[in-house]
């Protein structure tokens, strides 16, 4: 069984009571996460250090509250590669970040079409 | 009236402002969401925070900047300041705390847990406060004391000097004079009862107010 981008259980929990909060968090990372990764992008191609380290922690910061671990490991790991420096494997991580960014995205609509989701 | 507590909410992350924000109000306190460090600090002076919910890495100043040039001016207990942050590395949280922040919440926040830390500290401010004004109080009925000494002394002089001219029968302005010092006498007496029976009583009013009683 195909692995979930979100762990919906973690997310339900952590909103529990708070249903009108989760749908906008939902609705405004649909709306925010192209212009999140294009931020990372952008820091790649400049060789930005400090642009990728921030706009990397800062998407990373983003999908933790949306439980989407896969997500949020890819953007960790952009994070430490420009505090360390090494861009080597940039351009492979963040192919990987766009994919799991995507399945998320692509979870987001049928997850708000629930009755109830927190 | 139980006034919110005005909670500044520091994260360039708008998202992440917002959701937290967005808590915050609905666990019933005044959330004042700011996008950079530098807007924290400009705000902190106009708008007296209660307690700072801080993001550590943050574009142009870091969190541990503001951190460490909030803490030139107000102490952990007169303003509590909380690190909120995905980083979660011992090195992290050891150095922040260092720096004087009050406690560490780790991305993805539990908002729960957020909340109760956060009122413990404001809490301990508050407790902090309750402790000044006692001080205050007791270091007034100490003065009173001393102010009631500094009269009862020379007033017991002067009362041993009217009595020996009431004997060698003195005119209607020294019974008048008596009376005077008799009602100061009386008065100094009040002072002196008040001084020993004053001490300081809290009582519960709200969950999280309280009346202070002097008696």
């Amino acid at each position: 069984m195909k692995k979930h981008p979100i762990d919906i259980n973690q997310f339900r929990s952590r909103f529990n009571g708070l249903e009108d909060i989760a749908r906008t968090v939902l609705e405004e990372f649909a709306a925010a996460a192209p212009n999140l990764l294009s931020a990372v992008e952008d820091a790649i191609q400049e060789r930005s250090l400090t642009k990728l380290e921030i706009s990397a922690h800062t998407l990373a910061g983003v999908v933790s509250n949306l439980h989407a671990d896969g997500a949020r490991e890819a953007a960790r790991r952009l994070e430490a590669m420009a505090k360390h420096g090494n861009l080597s494997q940039a351009a492979e991580a963040y192919q990987t970040l766009e994919t799991e960014i995507k399945h998320v995205l692509d979870r987001i609509p049928e997850l708000l079409t629930e009755r109830k989701i927190a | 009236m139980n006034e919110k507590k005005r909670i500044f909410v520091v994260d360039d992350s708008e998202i992440d402002r917002n959701m937290v924000s967005s808590v915050l109000k609905k666990k019933g306190f005044e959330a004042v969401p700011l996008d950079s460090a530098a807007a924290c600090l400009e705000e902190v002076e106009n708008a007296c925070p209660d307690a700072i919910l801080l993001d550590i890495l943050m574009p142009k100043t870091h969190g541990k900047d503001v951190l460490h040039a909030l803490r030139a001016k107000y102490s952990a207990i007169d303003l509590p300041i909380l690190m909120i942050t995905i980083k979660n590395e011992p090195s992290e949280i050891i150095e922040s705390l260092s720096l004087g922040a009050n406690d560490y919440i780790t991305k993805p926040v539990d908002f729960e847990i957020a909340v109760t830390r956060l009122n413990t500290h404001l809490a301990l401010a508050e407790l902090n406060r309750d402790s000044v004004r006692l001080k205050e109080l007791e270091s007034v009925g100490a003065l009173i004391a001393t102010y009631n000494h500094e009269i009862n002394n020379p007033l017991s002089i002067a009362m041993g000097a009217l009595k020996g001219l009431e004997q060698q029968k003195a005119s209607e302005a020294y019974r008048k004079l008596d009376n005077a010092l008799w009602k100061i006498s009386d008065i100094v007496k009040k002072i002196r009862d008040t001084t020993k029976k004053s001490r300081i009583e809290y009582t519960p009013y709200t969950k999280s107010t309280k009346i202070v009683k002097i008696r």
